[in-house]
């Protein structure tokens, strides 16, 4: 038995040692088994508008450079000068055509060539002048872009496996494509990056930690009768790590402040002609709430009428620092834009009604690992014995550690069965002919 | 202490657009980085400030030419006389996007219409004479990054109207655009002066104006440079 997750199959009982949240050589071991071999992500296509924008980000504790080349190509290059090693681009974001190392002036494309080096005669005729360095793999799914600094990783479709279906469920709820609203939250927690994951997908702690939330909520409804919808939902295993804690028809919109009339009859309207392009079943999917966790550090969750795009990195065993962008339509009207970004900010984010509870309750977690000696096992049982897994059992927390166990340990963990699914949520994304299709012939 | 060297450019008188041009040239010796036509006219720079900013672009290794318009002529006309400085600067073996275009007053307003028309390496325009009317105006996109700085006190161009054009250039060009506006300034800022704001704002804005032709202007390649790609070219022709 691996000496960080219980799977006791006959009781039954899942449980994780503390220790995989404070031991330095776990933390050391993710980095090497975990964040060198997955395909991590870096960033949505629509932060890249223009040949030469560019982002700085960092991944898997690599400071990169998130590009759109003079050509329009996405391009990711490792943040160091091939020169003395100096970050390139110093700045989050931006937009050159070039950029120059202000340590000793070689430059560079976006497209990664070095264009100009100051005294290049010193270097001799033959000198072979480097280009920058860049991940191992870069590839993008509906927009997302993702890297792996592994060259032997399966592509991009395979890894991401069922969860596809989902990023297709949040990227088709536009038709002219979704695209990251300008803006970031950042923001730090004092504990393992992996109670993040946990707590991304945990319908179980919604009511009793976001309290203060829910009160508002009825306070500007006049009630919230989620009881029904909440129960009629699923927490599924996408494969390779992934799950999702889904909704049912209409969850996507129990949340939040309600729209205005008229706002919500643009999202009505909306939704109306995607029913035509890709089915009622489809789009009753695409109505629901979904809490995604694609393994191990991007969480994806349509909530509170609003797309959050959330990427979790590690830097020690103890702290995290958290990136976090709304994923929205961009033809949407403006009164309805600015009624999704209240809700999407009431719930999200720092200055947000949810995030500092969710901060608040990790770190004190975290702090109370300094006990694991004397309480060795956090318990992730909820729902094993069910036939079906709902969003508010632990079933989505089990499959990421049953990935995390195998990559770290070697010991592969049988899958945990349950009913398949009903149709509701196997309903396949259609390509229908609409009227405007067919007369665009 | 190295002791302060000023160019004085080299003055001629060129054929163009049925009249006389007065052209003004810093060529540079070895590899200079890149080339730069300087245009100013109505609320441009003086001529003494045109030196100095031919002057400030050697230092970073810029080539320029440089030409006082005049009073404003049609678009036409004005675009007639950057084809003629850029002329000069391809005879100096200059390609287009090895060249940054930099306007001042009138000279702005070309430096804009030249993003319109061509590709070229960059494009800035200092408080540039724009149509009146400009938020209402269809906007041209343009085809070269263009970078505008201007007084947020010229009545000319009063911030609203500047933000709904610099909104509207940004949504209908491929390329990237930005608009700054400076606080407290007339478009007088361009002179510099002895008030913080204009001091700050004539600071800031050259400073803005090098980053965005170092950031985008194509360096011409020295010798080895040229012998490097060569190389790579010749190993890619025996790869493939």
């Amino acid at each position: 038995m691996s000496q960080y997750v219980d799977d006791d199959r006959t009781m039954p009982r899942f449980r994780v040692n503390r220790r995989a949240m404070t031991d330095p050589e776990v933390f050391e071991k993710e980095k090497e088994l975990i964040f060198n071999r997955s395909w991590l992500y870096i960033g949505h296509e629509t932060e890249l508008k223009k040949p030469n924008d560019f982002r700085t980000r960092n991944v898997a504790g690599r400071p990169l450079i998130f590009a759109r080349d003079a050509k329009g190509q996405i391009r990711v290059w490792i943040n160091s000068c091939p020169h003395r090693g100096a970050m390139l681009c110093r700045q989050p974001s931006g937009n050159a055509r070039f950029m120059t190392c202000f340590y000793h002036g070689w430059s560079f494309s976006t497209a990664g060539d070095m264009v100009s080096m100051p005294g290049d005669a010193s270097y001799g005729p033959d000198f072979e002048r480097p280009g920058l360095a860049g991940p191992a793999k870069v590839d993008s799914y509906r927009g997302f872009v993702f890297v792996s600094f592994d060259h032997d990783i399966v592509d991009l479709p395979t890894y991401l496996a069922g969860a596809k279906e989902y990023i297709d469920l949040v990227s088709d709820m536009s038709e002219v494509g979704m695209e990251v609203l300008e803006g970031t939250h950042e923001y730090s927690c004092r504990a393992n990056w992996k109670l993040l994951v946990e707590n991304s997908y945990d319908g179980y702690h919604a009511m009793s930690t976001h309290q203060r939330y829910f009160e508002m909520v009825v306070a500007a409804r006049g009630s919230l009768d989620a009881g029904a919808v909440l129960a009629d939902s699923r927490a599924i295993d996408l494969g390779n790590g992934h799950a999702v804690a889904a909704g049912s028809a209409g969850s996507g919109s129990i949340f939040g402040r309600a729209l205005s009339p008229e706002a919500e009859a643009e999202r009505e309207a909306r939704f109306e002609r995607l029913r035509a392009k890709h089915g009622n079943a489809w789009v009753d999917r695409l109505n629901g709430s979904r809490n995604m966790v694609i393994f191990p550090n991007l969480v994806i969750i349509d909530l509170v009428m609003g797309v959050v795009i959330r990427k979790i990195d590690p830097i020690s065993p103890d702290y995290m620092e958290v990136t976090a962008w709304e994923l929205a339509p961009p033809d949407e009207g403006e009164e309805l834009k600015r009624q999704r970004l209240d809700n999407f900010l009431t719930f999200w984010g720092p200055g947000g009604l949810a995030s500092p509870d969710d901060v608040e309750a990790l770190e004190t977690c975290q702090r109370a690992y300094a006990s694991a000696g004397e309480l060795e096992w956090s318990d992730i049982s909820r729902g094993m014995h069910k036939p079906t897994v709902a969003t508010s059992d632990e079933f989505q927390m089990r499959t990421f550690w049953r990935r995390w166990n195998q990559l770290i340990t070697g010991e592969e963990l049988p899958p945990e069965e349950h009913e398949p699914l009903p149709e509701f949520w196997r309903a396949p994304r259609l390509e229908l002919a609409t009227e405007e299709s067919v007369a665009a012939g | 202490m190295a002791t302060a060297v000023r160019i004085e450019p080299d003055v001629t008188e060129v054929p163009s657009g049925g009249r006389s041009l007065e052209v003004a040239t810093v060529a540079l010796g070895g590899v200079p980085r890149g080339a730069v036509v300087l245009l100013s006219g109505a609320g441009g720079l003086r001529h003494v400030e045109v030196v100095d900013a031919m002057n400030e672009l050697a230092e970073h290794g810029y080539e320029s030419v440089a030409a006082d318009l005049g009073p404003a002529e049609d678009d036409d006309a004005a675009l007639e006389h950057l084809r003629t400085l850029l002329d000069r600067l391809a005879a100096r073996g200059w390609d287009l996007d090895q060249i940054g275009v930099v306007g001042y007053g009138s000279g702005g307003r070309v430096a804009l219409l030249a993003a319109a028309a061509m590709e070229l390496g960059a494009a800035v325009s200092v408080r540039p004479v724009l149509p009146a009317g400009l938020d209402a105006r269809p906007v041209d996109p343009v085809r070269t990054a263009w970078l505008g700085l201007f007084g947020a006190l010229d009545e000319r161009t009063p911030p609203g109207s500047l933000a709904a054009f610099g909104a509207a250039l940004a949504a209908s060009s491929p390329v990237f655009t930005q608009v700054v506006s400076y606080p407290g300034v007339t478009g007088e800022f361009v002179h510099d002066g002895l008030h913080p704001l204009t001091h700050a704002a004539a600071y800031d804005s050259w400073q803005r104006t090098v980053e965005w032709l170092n950031a985008r202007v194509v360096p011409r390649p020295t010798p080895l440079a040229r012998a490097w790609h060569e190389r790579l070219a010749h190993r890619e022709r025996l790869s493939a």
